[in-house]
């Protein structure tokens, strides 16, 4: 009898403090759940340490917070000499197996953040891996991560088949600045790259602004070459990116001018040179002077000042092989696949080797 | 009662062997207490056997057992919660790379998860073991004492069969402003490849240099059975430096081949069954933009399901065809039905779900829609867009038909 009273009691009290759970509470933006990669390519965090890592398969962007996987190691990033063949001999795999798609610095933790695939076709796995101050590779366990997410809409599609329309998207590269992601993507048919500003925290219904870029350089033709890499960049105050193209123009367009279904017209600042395609871009400080330093595949790694970017005249007549903003090789770097900063004074790159090894490298900033 | 002499002597003797049994007894129960988990019938001294644990047939969860280990070996690593680093020190699989001595000590252990049996430990790599593929697996025994073995599942004895299906554009014509071409496999491809796989001959059978734009993200279809090779169109379009510098890829009047390397390997990992080659004539390059008002339109019957057809003076995008035109009723909305290209994409088909009533129709052609040349509805591919970027383009464009 006792024991019912005390049931009864303790199943009265229970009840009040369900019902005294807050029910008005908003709902979050968009619902936050473990990422489910079926790929996982171009990542990069905003300063609070939120990573986006981009799903290029699914089309879909997550915003992870790594939780423990941001604290975990030694601050910092250590060197790893042939890092392509640690991560396979971690992944129980061979080197040949192992793709690398990014490399993103923590920007808190300094830790290095590195997206790979393992495998071939359907069965390759996406990983994503963390390199610390020890030099220590491990594997974050996003199972166990919380992250939000957002799915970029497939490019239209009028043909009314039954079968459901194949996701023709990729995403070429990403970056973050003040609440908003952009997004570079690629269309399997269409040769334009399409710009999305995602207002972040997602909002479940925001697909962002696409813009289609036009470049003006090689005379007076545009041409809807994709963007291979950018950056957003304040040009005399107002937000711009800069972007490089195949071959190389260097072209600066507003953030202001992203409006949907608008076209953008692009400012080509330099040509860089031709038989060239650039892959990665950052910017930097030194000496009180900032500068834009750009990975490319054939011409080694350019150091760019970018205090004439506001006030270069727009290339539009045809040129031999460079204009506009003249930039410096950077001979000591040399193979530079992935590029980011790591700190103040120093860049971190997954340099290939001459023997073919790939390396994670801190290298000072030129 | 008094002892006799002999009697006390007796019992003392019986005392002693007491206690000293107690003693015994004692010790055996604190053996027991220390070491509760023993198992009856300890294998200790028997030397372990490894083996992969394949029961499902699986590579991706193949786990690799320790077997018939020695209680001590264990021990540690029932004393506490082991981290990794505790069951890598016993034991450690690592990846023997191609033509290289085992257990290297630059190669990290292979990422998983163990568990402890009675005498056995099972490792669960993260990723599966690659067919194939030789593992070091080396255990600990303690005092000095390593074994390593080598362990592997069979390498699959299965034939390649993927092969190239066809190529669009799938006419043996091509301008000689070509912007893209189509490769279709018959079955998923690898992560790997692209490009690299892909050459373009000239009629000397010689290697046309750098012809496609080489792309950072490759353009494959969802279920990675078609790709998409972009001639490069700095190349193709006039006045751009590269083709001021090198010319176009292809020039009019001649014969090329397409040819599809037999090493691409596809989702399996396994080459293509056999080489691709595709030969085709180049002729002028097309300049002009696409009109619909030279289209012609064969509209079926009212209640039946016969295609609506399209007939296009030249040769348009297969990929862009299969999206950028549709039908809709006079009202907009969205007609169901499958759509095919036919006669070297001269030919657009649509096979309605539902048989076509009486009544207004229209095709529905979104402005992204191309030709092989990459001109567009109104706007060729070379036009100089300079002055009119600012202008906002119309989406779709719609052609109205009437069923009767």
């Amino acid at each position: 009898m006792r024991s019912t009273s005390v049931k009864l009691i303790l199943a009265l009290v229970l009840a009040l403090i369900s019902a005294g759970t807050p029910t008005a509470a908003p709902p979050p933006a968009a619902p936050s759940a473990a990422p489910a990669f079926e790929s996982i390519g171009p990542l990069t965090f905003a300063p609070d340490g939120v990573l986006f890592a981009a799903d290029t398969q699914a089309a879909t962007i997550y915003a992870i917070d790594l939780g423990n996987a941001a604290t975990g190691g030694a601050p910092g990033t250590q060197t790893v000499a042939s890092i392509d063949r640690q991560i396979a001999g971690l992944l129980g795999t061979d080197v040949r197996e192992v793709a690398v798609t990014d490399l993103a610095v923590h920007p808190k933790t300094r830790n290095a953040f590195i997206s790979v695939m393992r495998g071939q076709g359907a069965g390759a796995k996406p990983v994503l891996l963390r390199v610390d101050g020890a030099g220590k590779i491990d594997i974050v366990d996003v199972a166990k991560l919380k992250a939000t997410k957002v799915t970029l809409p497939n490019p239209p599609n009028v043909s009314g088949g039954a079968r459901s329309p194949q996701r023709v998207q990729s995403i070429t590269d990403m970056a973050y600045q003040d609440g908003r992601l952009f997004v570079a993507g690629l269309s399997n048919e269409e040769f334009a790259s399409k710009l999305r500003a995602l207002s972040y925290p997602f909002t479940a219904a925001d697909n962002g602004a696409s813009v289609e870029i036009y470049h003006g350089s090689h005379g007076q033709f545009e041409t809807r070459s994709p963007v291979y890499t950018f950056v957003p960049y304040k040009v005399k105050g107002e937000t711009n990116l800069i972007a490089g193209y195949l071959c190389t123009p260097l072209v600066k367009f507003p953030v202001s001018s992203l409006r949907p279904g608008g076209k953008v017209m692009g400012t080509t600042i330099a040509e860089l040179g031709n038989r060239n395609r650039p892959l990665d871009m950052v910017v930097y400080k030194k000496d009180g002077k900032e500068f834009l330093l750009m990975s490319n595949n054939s011409r080694g790694v350019m150091k760019i000042p970018t205090d004439r970017f506001g006030d270069q005249a727009g290339i539009t007549k045809p040129i031999d092989d460079k204009a506009g903003i003249a930039y410096e090789t950077i001979a000591a770097m040399k193979g530079v696949e992935q590029l980011d900063l790591l700190d103040e004074a120093h860049s971190l790159v997954l340099a290939r080797s001459d023997a073919g090894a790939l390396n994670l490298q801190a290298l000072p900033l030129p | 009662m008094r002892s006799t002499f002999p009697q006390l002597v007796a019992s003392r003797r019986l005392r002693v062997i007491a206690v000293l049994l107690l003693f015994i007894l004692a010790g055996a129960l604190a053996w027991v207490t220390i070491r509760p988990d023993r198992p009856p019938g300890s294998a200790a001294g028997a030397s372990p056997q490894i083996r992969i644990a394949d029961e499902r047939g699986d590579p991706s969860a193949a786990k690799i057992q320790v077997t018939g280990l020695a209680f001590d070996v264990l021990s540690p690593l029932r004393a506490r919660t082991p981290t990794v680093d505790d069951w890598q020190r016993v034991l450690r699989v690592t990846v023997i790379k191609d033509e290289e001595s085992a257990g290297a000590e630059d190669v990290p252990a292979v990422a998983g998860t163990y568990a402890l049996g009675d005498h056995e430990i099972v490792f669960t790599p993260m990723f599966g073991l690659d067919p194939g593929r030789r593992y070091a697996v080396t255990l600990d025994l303690g005092g000095g004492r390593r074994i390593t073995r080598i362990v592997s599942l069979p390498k699959r004895d299965v034939a390649a069969s993927t092969i190239v299906d066809h190529v669009n554009p799938t006419s043996d014509v091509v301008p000689e402003n070509l912007l893209r071409l189509y490769v279709h496999f018959s079955a998923p491809m690898g992560r790997k490849g692209g490009l690299d796989y892909v050459q373009l001959l000239d009629e000397n059978g010689r290697q046309v240099k750098d012809p496609f734009l080489p792309l950072d993200a490759e353009l494959w279809n969802g279920d990675r059975t078609r790709f998409t090779v972009f001639l490069d169109p700095g190349r193709v379009k006039r006045g751009v430096l590269p083709n001021e510098q090198m010319g176009r890829s292809l020039t009019e009047g001649r014969r090329y081949t397409l040819v599809v390397s037999r090493e691409w390997p596809d989702a399996q990992g396994l080459p293509l069954k056999e080489e691709f080659r595709r030969t085709f004539r180049v002729v002028p390059p097309d300049e002009r933009p696409l009109d619909p008002k030279s289209w012609r339109v064969d509209v079926p019957g009212r209640g039946t399901h016969d295609p609506l057809m399209i007939t296009f003076p030249e040769p348009l995008d297969q990929g862009l065809l299969m999206r950028a035109l549709g039908v809709s009723t006079a009202g907009g909305a969205a007609v169901d039905g499958d759509p095919h290209t036919h006669s070297n994409e001269t030919r657009w088909a649509f096979t309605p779900r539902n048989a076509w009533r009486d009544g207004d129709y229209q095709i529905v052609v979104l402005t992204i829609l191309e030709d092989l040349a990459g001109n567009r509805i109104g706007r060729a591919f070379e036009v100089d867009r300079f002055d009119r970027a600012d202008r906002q383009e119309t989406e779709s464009i719609s052609l109205p038909f009437h069923v009767r």
